[in-house]
């Protein structure tokens, strides 16, 4: 399929004309509310487990401008399936810091931020601007996002005669030395438009762009007889280059006894021939004017990139290899549920304490488990795991 | 193919973008006579407009679901309380559908001006409101004289300086 | 011809924003609009989560209203 590219041209004409709102002088809009929120969470599925905390704050400083920032923190202790079958299982920390400011003149709010997110071999730093305006006696918001990124990749290296740990920052590729950066372009155009005293709807677009090293470092590809059990490895192999583009719809309905109902649909496809579909529908039922509880479900199906396979028949079959399982053809269906209580001080401040659940079945079509190194590939399982989210938070209004 | 597409995404956005140069013109404008109305009132059977000439008259468009209209009210109140043996009248028009959600409201921030309520929305469209919430001042000979959109910490001292200014001219 | 083309589109997108789109949901007639059950943005920080646990492990991203950054997935 021929996709739309949000080219930088026309994107720079955009953000021109968005700054026009500069002039307007009619009535201003608002910025949000000051908030600070504290999220424990806890991911086990597949073997992993990864808990960690996240923590957010927004402060208005006067009526224009507001601070933002976030801290994340996972532990990894994941023992997942490329894990086992390849190393040893592992601890990890991933730490996630973002900050930002928010100016609003007018209708139209400029915002700039900065994230970064560190792990032990995995490094990105990312810089953020969007512009959002309000139109149409605010019954249209047009939101335009640009981010602006790069990784830096690393491999844990452990040298077992010394046993010391190191991480190295250059990778041999087809006997060429690659240093391990990627670069991430990414533009985002959304609109939410009100359609009726009770209807909402917005359409989401976005595009990315990827240059650079794409892979990990430690991942193998598997190639032999799908009958036989003695299969090889070889490292994997990615193209430098990835382009994607997803667009989503969403539209919210107002019931008359006081809940909401959600539909919404993703399409994404990409460079490396990922298609993918997305469709969740979601419940909002307050009760009582101090708990609310939300219900959602979600089903989402790919279809795999082209350089994938789980077994390829012999070495180097391809000019690109791959075997990560994110991108084989997979599908997951999962349920989510929320509970919410509200402390109502006064007209702002507020104290809010909610629990999340989500469960996540996932499906590969053409990704074998391939713990038992006893079967031929021909037969192992397909692989399947359920998995659990638990999220608890604190929230406060101020 | 290509360039179109570039093209047709150049237009949709400068389309959209360059609407931000809008600005919505008011029927009600300054120096035009402020329409009657006749409303149910909260603490009188009826509240009339024209009742109120001879006074200065701040008319407050407002709703119990909206955040700045729920911040303004003791201050409007405050305000109400000190002119009020001036000529002034600070006349409040909710606009909830359902009444029941402002008479609670009320009823944990109480004021002591008067109360009208527009369930039918027939007031807030013959005065064009535009925002949430909306002030219009109105002077002695009942004219239109300002109109403010919107509250925003701080916009009690216009309210005030408007408020002084009408009070000072004869009726 | 062609280079003007650009220019062309612009300036009519801005003699089409001459004119005047009346709000057909007036700010007064908002009241279901502003219930907290009609927010999308009710608990930000969980969402930004629930879209990191999906994007590490499925093929696709975004589109989903978040704002974009490096996640630190591989």
């Amino acid at each position: 399929m021929r996709y739309l590219t949000l080219s930088r041209h026309s994107f720079c004409i955009a953000f021109v004309f968005l700054m026009f709102g500069l002039l307007n002088e009619a009535h201003a809009g608002v910025l949000p509310e000051d908030r600070a929120d504290a999220l424990y969470h806890r991911y086990d599925g597949g073997g992993e487990i990864v808990g960690g905390w996240s923590a957010t704050f927004r402060k208005k400083i006067g009526e224009n401008v507001d601070f933002n920032g976030s801290y994340d923190v996972d532990m990894v202790s994941s023992a997942s399936i490329d894990v086992v079958t390849a190393a040893s299982p592992y601890k990890e920390k991933r730490q996630q810091y973002s900050a930002g400011f928010q100016y609003l003149h007018g209708k139209t709010t400029y915002g700039v931020s900065g994230l970064k997110s560190s792990e032990p071999d995995y490094l990105s730093n990312n810089i953020s601007y969007s512009i959002k305006e309000d139109m149409f006696g605010d019954l249209t918001t047009v939101t335009l996002g640009f981010t602006r990124g790069r990784d830096h990749v690393r491999q844990h290296v452990v040298d077992k005669a010394t046993h010391t740990d190191t991480f190295s920052d250059k990778f041999l590729e087809f006997g060429n030395e690659v240093t391990p950066r990627a670069d991430r372009r990414n533009y985002r155009v959304g609109v939410t438009q009100i359609l009726t005293k009770k209807l909402i709807a917005t359409v989401n677009y976005e595009s990315q762009a990827m240059q650079g090293f794409l892979r990990s470092p430690y991942r193998r590809v598997r190639y032999g007889d799908a009958n036989s059990t003695s299969i090889s490895y070889q490292s994997e192999l990615y193209p430098h280059t990835r382009t994607s583009n997803a667009i989503g719809l969403e539209s919210r309905y107002y019931l008359s006894y006081r809940a909401s109902i959600k539909i919404g649909y993703r399409y994404y496809t990409d460079t490396w021939g990922i298609n993918s579909h997305t469709g969740d529908v979601q419940y909002v039922h307050p009760f009582g004017e101090n708990w609310l509880s939300e219900w959602s479900l979600r089903y989402y199906t790919q279809k795999k990139a082209s350089f994938y396979s789980d077994l390829f028949p012999y070495a180097d079959a391809q000019n690109f290899l791959a075997r990560d399982r994110e991108l084989s053809t997979m599908s997951d269906y999962s349920f989510h549920f929320g509970l919410e209580r509200k402390w109502k001080f006064t007209q702002k401040v507020f104290v809010k304490a909610s629990f999340f659940y989500d469960r996540i079945q996932y499906d590969f079509k053409d990704f074998r488990n391939n713990l038992n190194s006893k079967l031929a590939p021909a037969n192992q399982p397909l692989y399947k795991y359920g998995s659990n989210v638990f999220m608890l938070q604190g929230s406060l209004g101020f | 193919m290509k360039r179109t597409h570039s093209l047709m995404k150049a237009f949709a956005c400068s389309v959209i973008a360059g609407i931000s140069l809008l600005s919505t013109a008011s029927i009600i404008a300054a120096d035009t006579t402020a329409p009657d109305f006749t409303l149910p009132g909260k603490t009188s059977p009826t509240v009339q407009l024209s009742k109120y000439k001879g006074s200065v008259v701040m008319l407050n468009f407002w709703a119990s679901w909206c955040g700045p209209c729920r911040t303004e009210m003791p201050l409007m109140d405050q305000i109400y309380k000190k002119y009020a043996a001036a000529g002034f009248v600070l006349l409040g028009v909710n606009v909830d559908t359902d009444s029941s959600d402002a008479q609670k409201f009320l009823s944990q921030v109480s004021v002591s001006f008067p109360i009208a309520y527009d369930r039918e929305n027939k007031v807030s469209k013959v005065y064009d409101v535009a925002a949430m919430p909306s002030t219009v001042f109105i002077d002695r000979k009942g004219r239109v004289r300002q109109l403010h959109r919107g509250y925003k910490p701080g916009d009690e001292n216009e309210y005030l300086s408007e408020i002084r200014a009408l009070i000072r001219e004869p009726g | 011809m062609k280079r003007l083309l650009p220019l062309l589109l612009i300036a009519s997108a801005m003699l089409l924003s001459g004119c005047a789109i009346e709000p057909w949901v007036k700010p007064y007639e908002r009241a279901a609009l502003a219930d907290e059950v009609m927010s999308n943005d009710r608990n930000p920080l969980v969402d930004d989560y629930m879209d990191h646990v999906r994007e590490v492990r499925e093929g696709s991203r975004g589109a989903t209203g978040a704002a974009g950054g490096g996640c630190g997935c591989n």
